[in-house]
């Protein structure tokens, strides 16, 4: 009888949370905190498609205007139906950016929490790793200053990237189109 | 039994020797100069480096231990499909694969957790810029021009047919440290710092205004060829990238 509970349990385990697919995301395990001052690590977007981008709450031009894209994107998501998602933002700034300050920058761009999160990493190799996954590129460029490539990526709900845009002008359609239909 | 575990460990120890590097300057030449033209000048904290890139032997060891990191069975996200095709297998060198020959074909992912088992990192670009500013003799030869021409020189050399040759050929420079030139070259931390790669070309005139001080056109020293080549070729890479002549080395900072 146990060894049957302990298969069914398995079972169920299973069935709970399949295994990662090998080119999830999701596969570190670094630790990152959301504005909720929450400590999580990437895997807990696992569920849900993502619209996610990296940007720093001191930052005066891009990232604002990426702040404004994405939000058009979610936008566009809306409008085709799906209710399903998440929208991500993730810190450059290990040293300025923590809650509160996270929180109230999502305060202040009008950022719904129940939809959108901003993680922010105590350690540079946090960051690094995950510009290396999204393939985005940056560099300190002063104290509260960075250098950064502008760009906004899909993940599916198991974290795998499925598509990205670069640049602030680029056309985001790619992006709605590949979180709409789960593809790029 | 447990005394040979223990000389295995200590085997392990010695053979993974790291150096002090003493801490210094040196002329950030991939940076914009200053206004009278001259590069920026960079401190760079004292810290310890392994003197030679991590071997063959080396790397088998640590798959041994950390078996996600195996050939067979490291997760795609983490290195593309030319993960170490110097082994036959997760636990064998190819045929004519020497265990004293830096290992190659390790992405950025993996090549970090092995310098993570270790508790070191792999060195920032200033580190490692820094360690290899330097000839046999000075401590920074980066404006010496018989220098530059050597590692000139071996950037044009063609691929040898018997794969990278072993590590301490060649002397050791300045600071005890073999084979920043010459057998491979080495990821480094911040290997995705550098601006002119695609995602920023992507909006022309616009970043160029943003991040003036992101591109290499206006950066000092421009004889320092052989850097350019380098800064070039990490821009290229993807963390997942893996190639024949790209290794690596870890380091630890404070001295």
């Amino acid at each position: 009888m146990t060894s049957v509970c302990l298969i069914l349990a398995a079972a169920v385990l299973a069935f709970a949370a399949p295994a990662l697919p090998e080119d999830s995301l999701y596969q570190v395990s670094s630790p990152w905190q959301k504005q909720t001052g929450e400590s999580v690590k990437l895997e807990s977007l696992r569920g849900k498609p993502v619209v996610i981008a990296m940007a720093y709450t001191s930052c005066t031009y891009s990232c604002p205007l990426t702040v404004e894209k994405m939000k058009q994107i979610e936008t566009a998501i809306q409008a085709a139906g799906v209710t399903d998602y998440r929208m991500v933002l993730a810190s450059f700034d290990t040293a300025g950016d923590r809650p509160p300050i996270t929180t109230w920058f999502m305060k202040k761009m009008k950022l719904d929490p129940a939809k959108w999160t901003w993680l922010s990493a105590a350690d540079d190799k946090t960051v690094r790793e995950l510009a290396a996954l999204l393939g985005v590129t940056y560099s300190r460029a002063g104290k509260n200053d960075f250098s950064h490539s502008n760009q906004i990526s899909i993940l599916d709900a198991d974290g795998r990237m499925v598509a990205t845009i670069a640049g602030i002008k680029a056309d985001h359609a790619p992006l709605v189109k590949a979180l709409v239909h789960g593809r790029g | 039994m447990f005394a040979l575990a223990l000389l295995l460990n200590l085997w392990t120890l010695c053979s993974a020797q790291t150096l002090p590097v003493p801490g210094g300057a040196i002329n950030a030449f991939w940076l914009p100069p200053s206004p009278e033209g001259k590069p920026p000048v960079i401190k760079v904290g004292a810290f310890q480096a392994q003197a030679t890139p991590v071997t063959n032997a080396e790397y088998l060891d640590f798959v041994r231990k950390n078996p996600r990191w195996r050939k067979g069975k490291v997760a795609r996200i983490f290195a593309d499909p030319g993960y170490l095709r110097g082994f036959q297998s997760d636990l064998r060198l190819a045929k004519g694969a020497r265990k004293d020959s830096p290992v190659t074909h390790v992405s950025y992912f993996a090549a970090q957790a092995y310098c993570e088992s270790l508790g070191m990192h792999l060195p920032t670009t200033e580190q490692w810029e820094y360690m290899a500013a330097a000839s046999e003799t000075k401590a920074d030869a980066s404006a010496d021009p018989a220098f530059l021409e050597r590692i000139l020189e071996w950037y044009a050399e063609p691929r040898g047919a018997d794969g990278v040759p072993p590590v301490k050929r060649r002397p050791a420079n300045f600071f005890g440290l073999y084979d920043l030139h010459g057998l491979t070259w080495e990821w480094v931390e911040d290997f995705n710092s550098n601006l002119f790669t695609g995602e920023s070309r992507e909006d022309g005139s616009l970043n160029r205004n943003l991040f003036c001080g992101a591109g290499g056109a206006g950066s000092a020293s421009r004889e320092n060829y052989a850097a350019f080549m380098r800064f070039a070729f990490r821009s290229s890479l993807k963390g997942q990238s893996t190639a024949w002549n790209l290794g690596f080395r870890c380091v630890k900072d404070g001295g």
